[in-house]
């Protein structure tokens, strides 16, 4: 009647495995092929049709000016990570990276300027 | 039992040309648009067919000189849309609460957000929109303006309606809520109580309601998705799934074959993993947190497909109108199927844990109890130590102290099954009224006798 709970078994068992947990800020965990992280955008590939920005659900794509031309900035601080931006785009300027780590205490962290990403390129 | 198509035939030939138009959407799903008033008619007819037949929803629809109102019943595993219309000026219909005591919540909901009275409802209060929100602004309107609403207004009135004491004498009023620490979310509940037992519940809820319908309406269908999805993180995909389904359903669509399976694993994935967070979090209420961490860490491997299928741990947005957004990769296929049979193993496990485990058993049956029936044999009777063999071994102590508990567990339940317990207010005019002056009167004699003996005194 009053055996040992099975539970018990499995608690000692552990005892010789290997944690389930990870050893996060020291082993980077390796996220899946296509994770949504942080966007990159290609300005070579934009055509300036402000499609991102009208699809964008939380408003988080702002439409700038750079040479003459309206670019796609990304607010990281209010993006849901959808990538209806990306799925939207006709020219697939837009992607995902597997860069998940984007905790800041300073919002102006979280913006993808699209000036920086071309000369990015560039160099 | 007759089949729905045969309740519709025969609704049809009972309300004659009351019946305006019929509709069969899919095989268990029957809409119906009748006038106004009728409808209790048709209501009647459906429950004197099924008595279990029972309402999933009132929703309405402002359709500009109108207001579309559709009853959803639900009978013998089908949804009988009942729709009828209301002028919007006057919108005035009678409530069939009568007919349906659970259509009470649904009728406020309306009511509150859409402006329609229900005439002969019993108890037309408030359920979703705060008290101090203006009269005449229904937020679901078309023409609402609610950015002319002023912002909260200080202490709300429904903490003011506090009564103690309702007008049955017997009863209590206990208020619970909106802030409790046994409550997660804000919510009221006010509990007319006879001793321990409630007797009535009042729930006030919508302290949360975050007009998710209304933020719909001013967003495109597409940005809609990500935001239905967001009702609830745990289910996201049955949220995404419903809101696609519809879309499609009003655009005509059939999506591919390929992308019906796919909606189906992303939902049973999570139907998976909300079950095993449910039944972890099950362990955690009652203080079992082994049990907590194991279904935590067993519910990764699912966090972790869907990840790999949908490119997030949680929030999948990986259905959308007219299928999903990717396809599953083939080589990752192997590994899906190896987890699921080795998490099929644990399930096993964790099942019989649940049946059998002794821990679960003592902290969900009988709570409490035995530890408290312990401690009442060490205090007042004497603890492990019976009349005979005093001071004696250990097998005689343990045996005196499970005779002893088991005796007091057994007197317990009996009181239980025997007595009600005391009411509050019971057990507060006896501590007051007597073992107060009780205690006073002991005191005073206990002073009187000991200065009596006192020889200083003689």
């Amino acid at each position: 009647m009053a055996r040992l709970s099975p539970i018990l078994r499995e608690a000692l068992a552990h005892i010789f495995k290997k944690p389930a947990t990870q050893r996060y800020p020291e082993v980077k965990p390796k996220v899946s092929s296509g994770f949504r992280g942080k966007q990159t955008f290609n300005i070579n590939l934009c055509i300036s049709c402000g499609l991102c920005a009208r699809d964008c659900p939380a408003k988080a794509i702002e439409m700038v000016d750079v040479e003459g031309k309206m670019r796609p900035l990304f607010h990281l601080d209010r993006c849901i990570f959808c990538y209806q931006c990306a799925e939207s785009c006709p020219r697939g300027a837009i992607k995902s990276s597997e860069i998940f780590e984007l905790a800041s205490a300073d919002k102006s962290d979280l913006v993808v300027k699209p000036k920086e990403e071309a000369a990015n390129k560039v160099g | 039992m007759k089949s729905v198509g045969e309740v519709l035939k025969d609704l049809s030939n009972i309300l004659g040309s009351k019946m305006l138009q019929t509709r069969t959407l899919q095989p268990e799903k029957i809409c119906m648009q009748v006038q106004a008033g009728d409808h209790r008619d048709a209501i009647k007819f459906i429950l004197k067919q099924d008595e279990n037949a029972g309402i999933s929803a009132i929703t309405g629809v402002d359709l500009g000189e109108k207001i579309e109102l559709m009853y959803h019943i639900r009978t013998h595993g089908t949804i009988i849309t009942i729709g009828t219309e209301v002028p919007k000026k006057n919108a005035k219909i009678e409530s069939i609460m009568d007919l349906i005591p659970g259509a009470n919540f649904h009728e406020r909901e309306a009511s509150d957000l859409l402006g329609v009275v229900f005439e002969g409802h019993l108890n037309p209060k408030r359920l979703i929109l705060p008290e101090d929100w203006p009269e005449n602004v229904f937020p679901l309107r078309r023409d609402a303006l609610i950015t002319n609403v002023p912002s909260k207004m200080g202490n709300s009135e429904s903490l003011k309606d506090v009564e103690q004491v309702s007008s049955d004498e017997r009863l209590i009023n206990i208020v619970l809520g909106p802030q409790h620490p046994a409550l997660i979310e804000p919510e009221r509940f006010s509990l007319k109580v006879d001793g321990e037992i409630v007797r009535q519940v009042e729930p006030r809820i919508g302290y949360v309601h975050r007009g998710i319908e209304k933020a719909t309406e001013s967003r495109t269908y597409l940005q809609d998705i990500y935001l239905v999805e967001r009702i609830c993180g745990i289910c996201n995909a049955c949220h995404a799934a419903c809101f696609c389904q519809s879309v499609e359903a009003i655009m005509g669509v059939n999506i591919p074959p390929r992308a019906k399976y796919l909606r189906t694993i992303i939902l049973e994935l999570n139907r998976i993993h909300s079950h095993m967070l449910l039944l972890g979090h099950a362990g955690l209420e009652i203080g079992y947190e082994t049990l907590f961490h194991y279904m935590w860490r067993d519910r990764e491997p699912i966090m972790d497909m869907m990840e790999n299928l949908t490119g997030n741990r949680v929030i999948a947005s990986f259905i959308t109108i007219g299928g999903v957004r990717r396809d599953l990769r083939e080589e990752y296929i192997p590994v899906i199927k190896t987890e699921l049979a080795k998490l099929k193993d644990k399930m096993n496990f964790y099942r019989q844990l649940f049946e059998n485990d002794l821990t679960i058993k003592m902290r969900t049956a009988d709570v409490q109890i035995v530890l408290g029936a312990a401690i009442a044999v060490k205090l007042f009777l004497g603890g492990p130590y019976g009349p005979v063999f005093y001071g004696s071994s250990a097998v005689w102590c343990t045996l005196w102290f499970t005779l002893k508990l088991l005796m007091v567990i057994a007197f317990t339940e009996y009181l239980t099954c025997v007595f009600a317990r005391l009411r509050i207010d019971q057990v507060l005019s006896v501590n007051w009224k007597l073992f107060l002056p009780l205690s006073l009167l002991s005191l005073a004699a206990a002073a009187g006798v000991s200065l009596w003996l006192n020889p200083l005194w003689r």
